[in-house]
């Protein structure tokens, strides 16, 4: 507890200063921002007195204090494309990011964690090699390129899969996951052959330390020594991965949700800035960057539970 | 020494060669060694000798791929284990053999509590449940003198001492009430005094169990309290053997008696390995014909630099030598 006290109180000014420079970002763009949201017919009163209820006619810091203050209480200010407010937009579109990367991170751990334990163990064989050649290319690959040639080949050539617009997970759940399933691919494809590459090296490590030697004394079956030994103690890179990785998935999620036409936050995010929506904008990437703040910290938090070592020294 | 009972184990020209890139790394080579219950047998040699590899031979604990031949029988109760499929080498382990190894410190899995590394065995092996598993377990940490088991169970090992930690992995190591204990120096990690009550404990466990035991060291004085028999290696060969007494008593190879003047005195650090015999250990991929020992031994004749002298003897004590001590010495070292 004390733990997460101290980090609360770091992150205090790294949260401070990147909502500072998101808000400082958006005014210093060149040109204005009033003037480019209403476009060239506008009247000059009309700029005026949106520039006045964005607060673009103060100076920077009171505006962004005033602006700053208001978050606090849960209020990032209304769209003035369509009069929502900010947090009532996000809370809309929330469900479908977080639905999206929920299923890339399971299925990219699901697949990467039996296949990091089996090319560790049978290191240098053939699986292992053929695995290597094969996620060297899934990361090659930019993201939407990786969408597209998944598009070619399940929705075109397969004919599986089609793309037809999102489906709510409350309309229905099948047809929730039909829709979510290439995108979540997408995402994952990377995110496997990165794990289960990582995981193979710290695993390869593990199974030369004596402890597993240990444990094969003890005439335990190889799952075991593989699963219940080896795996927990060679996981610490792949967890700070898998959380570091949540930031790349939010960035490719964007991507992806653009490209897939799912009504998430990057979606939100992208037409905001196509709208040149000033308020939404902030909104959006303040909230991501909590957003992920957070998600660091708990996955610091996760070394305490998965590490006992560390846990003590902590608690001591 | 007097009749005994059959041999727990009994291994017939043990051979394991690596796969180096220079050619097959002769690590055991051709080793006959046999163990009864309840009685100890020191296996000794300078680092390199092949000891561990013996050790891990006789249960298949070598890394699958880096093998490059294997020979000779393992015969433990009755039961071959030498080329045993898998699945009967590892039925045997941890069941019927137990092992310690040298280092506490990296032999226990950091992350599982104690309990769960000590239950393991017993759960899997002899299918009891869980609590009966903590109650054999509570019991084993008692009998290797852990106070307050109940709570260790619950420990992790960083939070173990060593020579507690030691105790705990021969706690695993019996965890199945096993016929036969390996054990790969397991004092040598341990500071002396912790050393002297880690081999006390072994000694009083073995002969409550009537165990038999296979202990590895470096360390001659080690050899001398603890063990009943003794196996001198050299060079992946076994060079001398027999009851411990007579070995030391009436030595009869020149590298037995180089190691037993390497002795640390009293007053040299503890836990230190034997004082340097002159020379290197030769080349186990390229070893030098006749004698193994020659290039260093101060008795070396001709004949020891062309024939390999075979392991014999009388009463249990046999000698690989052409000159063994306590003979007149060979001509050519008169020169
Ligand atoms: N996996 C392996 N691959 C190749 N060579 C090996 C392997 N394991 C051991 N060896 C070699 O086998 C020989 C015997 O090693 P071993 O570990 O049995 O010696 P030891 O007598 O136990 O020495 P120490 O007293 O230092 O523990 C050494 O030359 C070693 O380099
Ligand atoms: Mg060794």
């Amino acid at each position: 507890m004390k733990q997460v006290k101290g980090r609360l109180l770091e992150l205090a000014p790294v949260l401070l200063l990147v909502s500072f420079a998101t808000f400082a970002l958006v005014r210093v763009l060149p040109g204005d921002p009033a003037r480019a949201f209403l476009g060239p017919q506008a009247s000059q009163q009309e700029v005026a007195l949106l520039r006045h209820q964005i607060g673009l006619d103060r100076p920077i810091i009171s505006a962004y204090g005033h602006w700053l203050a208001r978050a606090f209480h849960g209020d990032l200010g209304q769209s003035y494309q369509t009069g929502q407010s900010v947090v009532s937009a996000l809370a809309q579109r929330l469900p479908v990011s977080i639905e999206l990367m929920l299923l890339a991170q399971v299925l990219g751990l699901a697949v990467a964690v039996p296949v990091g334990v089996l090319t560790a163990y049978r290191a240098e064989g053939l699986v292992d090699r053929a695995w290597s050649g094969l996620s060297f290319a899934t990361i090659a690959l930019p993201s939407f390129v990786l969408g597209l040639l998944l598009i070619i080949v399940f929705p075109v050539k397969l004919n599986v899969l089609q793309i037809s617009g999102f489906t709510h997970l409350t309309h229905s759940v099948g047809g929730n996951l039909e829709s979510m399933t290439l995108p979540a691919l997408t995402l994952a494809l990377p995110q496997i052959a990165i794990y289960s590459r990582v995981l193979r090296g710290d695993m390869i490590a593990t199974l030369r330390e004596d402890h597993v030697t240990m444990a094969e004394a003890k005439g335990l079956p190889t799952w075991q020594i593989l699963f219940r030994y080896a795996l927990r103690p060679s996981s610490f890179s792949l967890i700070t991965l898998a959380g570091l990785n949540v930031g790349q998935l939010m960035s490719g999620a964007v991507v992806v949700e653009f490209l897939f036409g799912l009504p998430g936050v990057g979606m939100l995010l992208v037409s905001s800035i196509f709208a040149h929506d000033l308020v939404m904008i902030q909104g959006v990437i303040l909230f991501t960057v909590v957003v992920y703040v957070a998600i660091n910290l708990g996955v610091d938090l996760l070394y305490a539970v998965l590490d006992p070592r560390t846990r003590h020294v902590a608690a001591a | 020494m007097t009749a005994q009972s059959a041999p727990v184990l009994e291994m017939h020209e043990l051979r394991t060669w690596f796969a180096t890139p220079e050619g097959p790394l002769r690590a055991v080579d051709g080793v006959s060694l046999g163990v009864e219950p309840g009685r100890c047998l020191g296996v000794v040699g300078e680092s390199g000798s092949g000891k561990t590899v013996l050790l891990r031979s006789i249960v298949g604990l070598l890394p699958r791929r880096a093998i490059a031949s294997t020979g000779g029988t393992v015969c433990f109760e009755g039961l071959e284990l030498a080329g045993a499929p898998p699945a009967v080498i590892r039925d045997v382990r941890g069941r019927r053999i137990g092992m310690v190894f040298q280092d506490p410190m990296t032999s226990l899995n950091p992350v599982m509590r104690v309990g769960t590394q000590l239950t393991d065995g017993m759960r899997h092996h002899l299918g009891v449940g869980r609590q009966e598993a903590r109650r054999r377990a509570r019991a084993l940490l008692e009998a290797v003198g852990i106070p307050d088991p109940e709570r260790r169970l619950r420990d992790y090992p960083h939070q173990l001492s060593g020579g507690m930690r030691q105790r705990v992995t021969i706690a695993i190591a019996l965890a199945c009430d096993p016929s036969l204990l390996l054990a790969d120096e397991p004092t040598t990690a341990l500071d002396v005094t912790v050393q002297s009550q880690i081999l006390r404990l072994l000694g009083r466990l073995r002969r409550q169990r009537n165990m038999a035991v296979i202990l590895v060291t470096h360390d001659m004085g080690v050899v001398a309290g603890s063990t009943d028999d003794l196996a001198v290696m050299y060079a992946g060969k076994v060079v001398e053997q027999g009851p411990t007494a007579t070995v030391f008593s009436a030595t009869r190879h020149p590298y037995t008696r180089a190691l037993l003047e390497a002795i640390p005195r009293a007053d040299a650090r503890p836990g230190e390995r034997l004082a340097t015999i002159p020379g290197q250990p030769p080349s186990l991929v390229d070893p030098p014909s006749g004698c193994r020992f020659a290039p260093r031994c101060p008795r070396a004749a001709d004949r020891c630099r062309a024939e390999e002298p075979p392991l014999a003897g009388a009463d249990g004590h046999r000698f690989a030598c052409w000159f063994p001590l306590g003979d007149p010495e060979p001509p050519a070292a008169a020169t």
